[in-house]
């Protein structure tokens, strides 16, 4: 080997030692091969000290190499992007990586936070809760802050894409160790669609590691060929480096895979995936074992160390201590040796094991102790050796690395998002689901099994059940068992403030029993009171060991305590993948008028209603938002402009009872509606609030065409097509929603009909023939044309709508103006004050949760009619009776402004904090009047026109007299011109 | 995630294409104008809200547009009963084609 | 009663002894045949419930009934972010008295519940949500809470890594209630428990109801998993499952169940300093003392009492997240979970008398019940023992349902347009 300190064994494992890879580890140079993980990558370096802990920033290593790891959290600059944290073993190791270590200061080998150990009697479970108190604990809050979380995102751009695909397939199968692949390959010719997603880069689960033979193949060698077979059949895929990260209701499922393309381009797809059958093969994990000091690095699970040895050709150390309730770490010490590690002791808590263990390690010479248990650790930042108490007495082993087995953690996540009970099985010690979702089958590992015959046995009775055919027969398998696991026990004479428990969140036996003392004994307090498996690596090695303990010291079982609920995600995932290209205007897609393209090059300056309006217009006499304003005003109320109100709803309602139909959604009896008029009415909701406004007009008879305000457009459509399906099926009735399809732009002024006159429509539109309130239909040019006489100005108005292929067309048209001259273009902030002159209500502006149609003056409108209407009922409810509700008027400045939003003060007060008793809803300074004017909803405010109030808006207050809400022309005479 | 067979277009929908209407059978009085301020108030607000198998009504909004009843579990979100608006629910117990 | 003052002193002492001295928060007593009071939910609002009937009332022969484990539903589930930005002055009343009580809560209660008072901020991203913010800052300030408005340059020195010029949300300002901000929000259960319990009261786990037995239109008795408890009165405290209570007793509420997602990513260092809502994306977040980013929005659709969530809402929390802060897409998502929340037609809460004349019940606190948690103890206290609304409780009466007198906060503001 090439690098001095190097633990990469010259032969040995699944790397490509052909193809070397640098990095760097805390800016220093380092050196992997094709087929690391960025966790053996490091280890191979002799990198042992990897981070820090949460509390009191003990030193860290390596415990385990993949998600279930509590200890290596690094940032990674690569290629692609930067990842502020994530757990090394969870990252393919590739060429330029810079990482880091994310805890410890200056650095995770020497961290002066460490001195936060001195003080860990007095900062035992819960001391937040019952401390820093006075004077406040934002005294102290900044400090603990500043110590806390992992990495820190930069805001780099990654170049690494995010894609969201979308899938559906018959079986999906989690996982493709020995279970998984043999549940794949039981489907093989079934015709199903199975997907096998597998979180590591390659396929074969523990065979990669694990001493095997299936069908007399060495166990890799079957495992490639069946992935192999699986990709050649059609219908069937795998799926590498790709987590199956929570399962929700109806069989969702959340994938992301990352893949690395041949030239080089990054991605992480995001997989929605819905699946009729569900194989759950996703294993399990290794448990470690409680002793004293057990959070030194070098302390790393069994099976870890068989897989860095095996897998990726690493030896970890030189002289490796083997600790184990099961079989586990026997075969951890027989690999070891075979690698030329010295395994100095095997030490089992169990009274014995396997003879055939027993002999090998004898032929091996390695000495064997049981029933023994570690006192105490000798350990700087590198571990050099143990003490352990065993039946004969006490003994001392020098050692660099321990390797510790203490059974098997399933991995169930996916089954609990579901809702399925973990139930504790005592006698394999670990806690599985005995009932599944439906349609949902597991095996291997995560049912418990540790057999690999049996395994395999499994996965193909659930091939045969999904598929509903035979079960192919069980291949011959030689494979060592792991065998019975010995009872996690609480280690005897040790104090419980040397065991560790979550190394991530320095959680120790003795904070388990703090908890108890204080009665913190629910599964869930005790998590939440110590933080106890709350860590990144949601508790894979520590839930277990900690349950016990507290089964332990509470007299109780551990099925009695049970265990914490699993939530989404089985391993966290980047936000930025999640999100994926949903930004911007792809979240909340922008709607254009049909004539954007014209508004824009008048010079429009847009704002958002739902739709992309003009707000006002970029001109050569105005260049800012007031002046513009004013002047887009002027021209309406002196010469003539034009407002594109496209986005007005538009609802046809057609059928021989579309005029009872509309009766009963308006204020206003809509029936009696003659074809060729318009009328303005108020929509309410059941509960008797203005829900919308706008005009009816009748085009026909048996034809009519609502005008809901925009933005609501599609709501009312959806609020009649409602009703009619539900309430009035039998309704001879059809309701369509035609807002996208007509254009419809406004000519407003006193020289309107002028300016419509230029299209030369083939109806009279003398004012003798062509009232206000009326409706027109004809052709422009052989386009079907429609012009109502409405108006929202004040002024003589004509709404001109044709389809709206035609909307730029017509918009040009119009603008071009007539000999006279060219109407203005009206942007909305003037086309808002012009109407507020005018005293029309803005719904939602001027109207809120409480008002009703009598408290915008329509309340003899309702006396009026006989039948009923949606909404009508709850008119003469005790509320609506009564004079809570705040009534609209107008407000006239006496002294300073009037805005929006500014409140009412009730009479007496001068500044706030005080009773209020309404608020502004619309204020301008007039130009029209010259001088401020507002909309006001008011209690009592019918019965107090002409009385002066007091107006509070941010920190100024004014005074204005309230007034009728009609300001401008109250007797309608130039919108009749 | 929420899916639904429409009983009308016959297309599975998921929840992003449904829109939810609330419980099922909540009548409108006949004759709002004679009914007291308690019977008008109850049919605006009161609620069954089960805990358990619910009938309530969804829209195939972002399809055919049909409004159609479904009988839902509110813990377990099986979906045992979805029916066209003028169908009646029946007391079966067994689970039928739904979201599977 | 065991009494044990959490100081530095007492953390030194017990440090020192190796910690052997702890004495129990609560006690978990077996249920009397018969209680003065009983309360049904062991969450924030029944505990606190419990501790004012005994502080404000001198009522100490209380029990607390608890299904599971205290805490364990909405009260363990929400994202702990406290603020009393409300218009209508009931409302602002009432949820400034819950943030005065939670200012006072280590005091009263010589437990921390890390308060964190960082801010809470109200994004605006256009001009009529601006005419808004300035409508809310307003009547807040009439109303007598603390509220500022901040313009864009602000924004950008308090929230740094906001994205204020967003091409499709451009940040135009914020509303700021200083005052507001998070809470450790187990302490809040913890906390109460603890000293509910010093008064005598009795908090029972593991106590599910099965139903009441009635006289005429009392209850006498209430039927648990753990035997039949009688009492004189009982109040109800169990969002999400206020209608199941309400069937057992007989009548029904405005209520419909909904699942409200919540969701943490993993710790990073500290990045956002204040907890904060943008209404436009819905998204509300905060980071906590450990440096979880802590995220919620919109109610998952439908009717639910399933306490877990669908994916589309993770989505559309996580990408406005993404949207606002985009170094936040290198987060990575730790955990998501549901709670189930009592929603109301007006968004308020519901409070006091039932048709069941020794029933008072505390429910309808929609999304937002975690913040009210004192005042909703102190006002259903108060029912309980004087049968009569408090006066902050006064508009927030079942009744005002018959009336349609509604308090919808929402709708105050003016229909979204």
């Amino acid at each position: 080997m090439s690098l001095t300190g190097s633990k990469r064994r010259a032969s040995g494992g699944h790397i490509d030692r052909s193809r070397p890879i640098s990095f760097t580890w805390n800016g220093k140079k380092m050196q992997g091969f094709e087929g690391d993980s960025l966790a053996s990558a490091l280890i191979a370096n002799g990198v042992g000290i990897v981070g820090r802990s949460f509390k009191y920033h003990r030193p860290r290593g390596f415990m385990a190499l993949g998600a279930e790891d509590p200890n290596a959290m690094v940032s990674v600059r690569d290629a692609h992007g930067y990842t502020p944290s994530i757990r090394a073993g969870q990252m393919p190791l590739a060429e330029g990586m810079e990482v880091r270590s994310v805890t410890g200061w200056p650095s995770a080998s020497f961290d002066i936070g460490a001195l936060a150990g001195l003080g860990k009697p007095f900062f035992g479970a819960g001391f937040y809760y019952k401390t820093m108190m006075w004077p406040n604990w934002s005294w102290f809050e900044p400090i603990v802050r500043r110590a806390t979380g992992f990495g820190r995102p930069d805001g780099s751009k990654e170049s690494r894409a995010a894609q969201h695909q979308y899938q559906a397939v018959d079986v999906l199968v989690v996982g493709a160790g020995p279970a998984g692949l043999a549940a794949a390959q039981g489907l093989i010719g079934s015709g199903l669609s199975v997907l096998v997603a597998e979180q590591e880069q390659r396929p074969g689960g523990s065979l990669l590691w694990e001493e095997a033979e299936i069908d007399g193949k060495p166990g890799i060698a079957w495992a490639q060929d069946i992935a192999k077979e699986i990709k050649a059949t059609p219908g069937m895929q795998i799926l590498t480096s790709t987590l199956v990260a929570a399962a929700y209701d109806t069989n969702i499922f959340t994938l992301v895979q990352s893949v690395i393309d041949a030239r080089g381009i990054a991605a992480e797809r995001h997989i929605t995936l819905h699946a009729k059958q569900v194989i759950l093969a996703s294993g399990a994990v290794e448990r470690p074992l409680l002793f004293a000091d057990n959070d030194r690095p070098g302390v790393m699970l069994a099976g870890a160390v068989r897989r860095l040895i095996r897998d990726y050709g690493v030896a970890p150390c030189k002289q490796l201590v083997v600790k184990t309730s099961n079989d586990s770490g026997w075969l951890t010490a027989f690999a070891a040796q075979d690698a030329g590690i010295k395994v100095v002791a095997i030490l089992d808590t169990r009274p014995r094991a396997e003879a055939v263990h027993l002999a090998q390690a004898e032929a091996l010479g390695i000495p064997v102790v049981f029933e023994a248990a570690i006192t105490a650790m000798k350990a700087g930042r590198q571990l050099r050796g143990l003490t352990v108490s065993t039946p004969s007495g006490v003994r001392k082993f020098a050692c660099d690395g321990l390797a510790v087995a203490g059974g098997w953690t399933p991995l169930i996540h996916l089954a609990c998002h579901r809702g399925a009970k973990p139930v504790w099985n005592d006698a394999l010690q670990m806690f599985t689901v005995p009932e599944l979702p439906q349609g949902w089958q597991a095996s291997g590992g995560v049912t418990g099994c540790t057999s690999l015959t049996e395994a395999l046995g499994q996965s193909l009775q659930a091939a045969a059940k999904s598929s509903q055919r035979q079960a192919k027969a069980t291949p011959l398998v030689k494979a060592p068992a792991f065998g019975g696991v010995s009872l996690i026990r609480r280690p005897s004479g040790v104090p419980a403030n040397k065991v560790w428990i979550d190394h991530q969140n320095d959680v120790k036996l003795s904070d388990v029993e703090i908890a108890v003392r204080e009665n913190y004994v629910s599964v869930e307090h005790l998590k939440r009171y110590t933080t106890l498996g709350m860590g990144t690596d949601q508790g894979r090695t520590s839930n277990v060991n900690g349950l016990a303990m507290l089964a332990h010291l509470t007299g109780r079982e551990i099925s009695e305590v049970g265990i914490t609920t699993f939530r989404p995600m089985v391993s966290a995932i980047r936000m930025g993948t999640i999100a994926g290209g949903h930004e911007g205007d792809l979240i909340a897609p922008r709607r254009y008028l049909p004539a954007d393209a014209v508004h824009r090059r008048l010079g429009a300056d847009f704002e958002d209603f739902g739709w992309q309006r003009p707000d006002w217009y970029h001109r050569p006499d105005a260049s800012d938002r007031d002046t513009a304003v004013a002047l887009e005003m002027a021209a309406v109320r002196s010469d003539v402009g034009i407002f594109d109100g496209s986005s007005l709803g538009k609802v046809e309602v057609t059928g021989p009872d579309a005029a009872a139909f509309l009766a009963r959604f308006y204020v206003s009896d809509m029936a009696t509606l003659k074809p060729g008029s318009v009328r303005y009415s108020v929509m309410l909701n059941e509960e008797g609030v203005i829900y919308d406004d706008g005009v009816v007009a009748c085009l026909g008879p048996n034809h009519y065409l609502a005008g809901p305000t925009s933005g609501h457009a599609e709501a009312v459509a959806a609020h009649f097509e409602r009703w009619r399906q539900t309430e009035w099926p039998s309704s001879r009735v059809a309701v369509g929603n035609v807002t996208s399809n007509w254009c419809s732009i406004a000519v407003a002024g006193p020289r309107a009909r002028h300016i419509l006159a230029v299209l030369n429509p083939d109806f009279d539109i003398s004012p003798a023939a062509f009232k206000h309130m009326q409706v027109r239909e004809g052709s422009w040019q052989g386009i079907p044309l429609r012009v109502a006489r409405v108006s929202f100005t004040g002024e003589l108005q004509f709404e001109i709508s044709v389809p709206s292929r035609y909307a730029e067309a017509l918009y040009e048209t119009l603008l071009k103006g007539d000999a006279a001259g060219a109407p203005r273009a009206i942007g909305m902030e003037a086309w808002l004050r012009l109407r507020l002159e005018k005293g029309y209500i803005h719904l939602g502006s001027d109207t809120n949760g409480r008002t009703g149609p009598t408290e915008v003056g329509m309340a003899a409108l309702v006396a009026k009619r006989q039948d009923d209407f949606i909404g009508k009922r709850s008119l003469t409810l005790p509320f609506a009776l009564s004079d809570e509700r705040e009534q609209l008027v107008g407000l006239v400045a006496v002294s300073g402004k009037i805005e929006a939003g500014a409140r009412v003060l009730a009479p007496g007060c001068t500044a706030p904090p005080c009773k209020t008793e309404g608020y502004v809803t619309s204020g301008c300074d007039s130009p029209t009047l010259g001088h401020p004017i507002g909309l006001a909803l008011i209690e009592r405010g019918f019965a107090r026109q002409g009385e002066e109030v007091t107006l509070y808006s941010n920190g100024r207050t004014s005074r204005a007299r309230i007034t009728s809400p009609v300001f401008y022309d109250p007797e309608n005479e130039r919108l009749r011109q | 995630m929420i899916l639904l067979r429409c009983p009308y277009c016959r297309e599975m929908r998921s929840e992003a294409e449904l829109t939810w209407g609330g419980e099922a059978g909540i009548m409108r009085p006949a004759d709002p104008a004679i009914a007291s301020d308690t019977e008008w108030t109850e049919y605006l607000f009161m609620r069954t809200n089960t805990k358990g198998w619910l009938q309530e009504q969804w829209c195939c909004s972002a399809g055919c547009g049909q409004w159609f009843k479904v009988e839902r579990h509110t813990v377990s979100h099986q979906i045992r009963q979805i029916l066209r608006f003028d169908e009646a629910f029946s007391d079966v117990t067994i689970a039928q084609e739904g979201a599977a | 009663m065991g009494w044990q003052d959490y100081s530095l002193l007492s953390l030194a002492r017990q440090g020192l002894s190796g910690n052997r001295g702890w004495k129990q928060a609560w006690r978990s007593p077996a249920p009397k045949k018969k209680y003065q009071v009983v309360i049904i939910g062991g969450g924030g609002h029944g505990l606190a419930t419990a501790w004012y009937l005994a502080r404000e009332h001198g009522i100490r022969d209380i029990a607390v009934l608890e299904k599971g484990w205290i805490g364990g539903g909405n009260t363990g589930r929400n994202t702990t972010n406290v603020r009393s930005d409300y218009m209508f002055s009931e409302s602002a009343a009432m949820y400034d008295k819950a943030l005065k009580l939670y200012e006072d809560f280590a005091r009263e209660l010589n437990f921390n519940i890390m308060l964190s008072q960082r801010g809470w901020v109200t994004l605006f991203h256009d001009q009529h949500q601006m005419e808004s913010a300035r409508h809310k800052l307003n009547w807040m300030r009439c109303n007598g809470i603390d509220a500022e408005i901040l313009d864009r340059a602000a924004l950008a020195k308090l929230i740094p890594g906001l994205r204020a010029d967003n091409p499709r949300w451009p940040v135009l300002g914020a509303v700021l209630q200083q005052r507001g901000g998070t809470i450790r929000h187990d302490a809040v259960a913890w906390g109460y428990a603890r000293g509910a319990d010093r008064m005598g009261i009795d908090i029972i786990q593991n106590c599910e109801v099965k139903g009441f037995t009635r006289e005429g239109d009392r209850i006498t008795a209430i039927d648990t998993s753990r035997g039949t408890i009688g009492c004189d009165s009982v109040g109800v405290a169990v969002a999400g499952h206020s209608s199941v209570i309400a069937d057992m007793a007989g009548f029904r509420l405005p209520v419909t169940s909904r699942c409200l997602q919540a969701m943490v990513s993993e710790p990073i260092r500290p990045i956002l300093d204040v907890a904060m809502i943008s209404p436009a994306t819905g998204v509300y977040l905060n980071q906590t003392q450990k440096g979880e980013l802590v995220m919620g929005a919109m109610l998952d659709p439908g009717q639910s009492y399933g306490q877990r969530g669908g994916p589309r809402t993770v989505q559309k929390v996580v990408e406005a997240a993404v949207e606002l802060f985009p170094a936040f897409g290198q987060a990575r998502l730790m955990r998501h979970w549901g709670g189930i929340v009592d929603i109301v037609p007006d968004s308020s809460p519901i409070i006091g008398a039932t048709p069941v004349s020794n029933l008072y019940i505390n429910c309808g606190w929609g999304t937002g019940g975690f913040k009210a948690i004192p005042v909703g103890g102190l006002m259903l206290a108060h029912a309980i023992a004087t049968n009569r609304p408090h006066p902050l409780a006064e508009k927030f009466g079942l009744d005002r349902f018959r009336d349609n007198r509604l308090v919808d906060e929402g709708a105050a503001s003016g229909i979204a347009h």
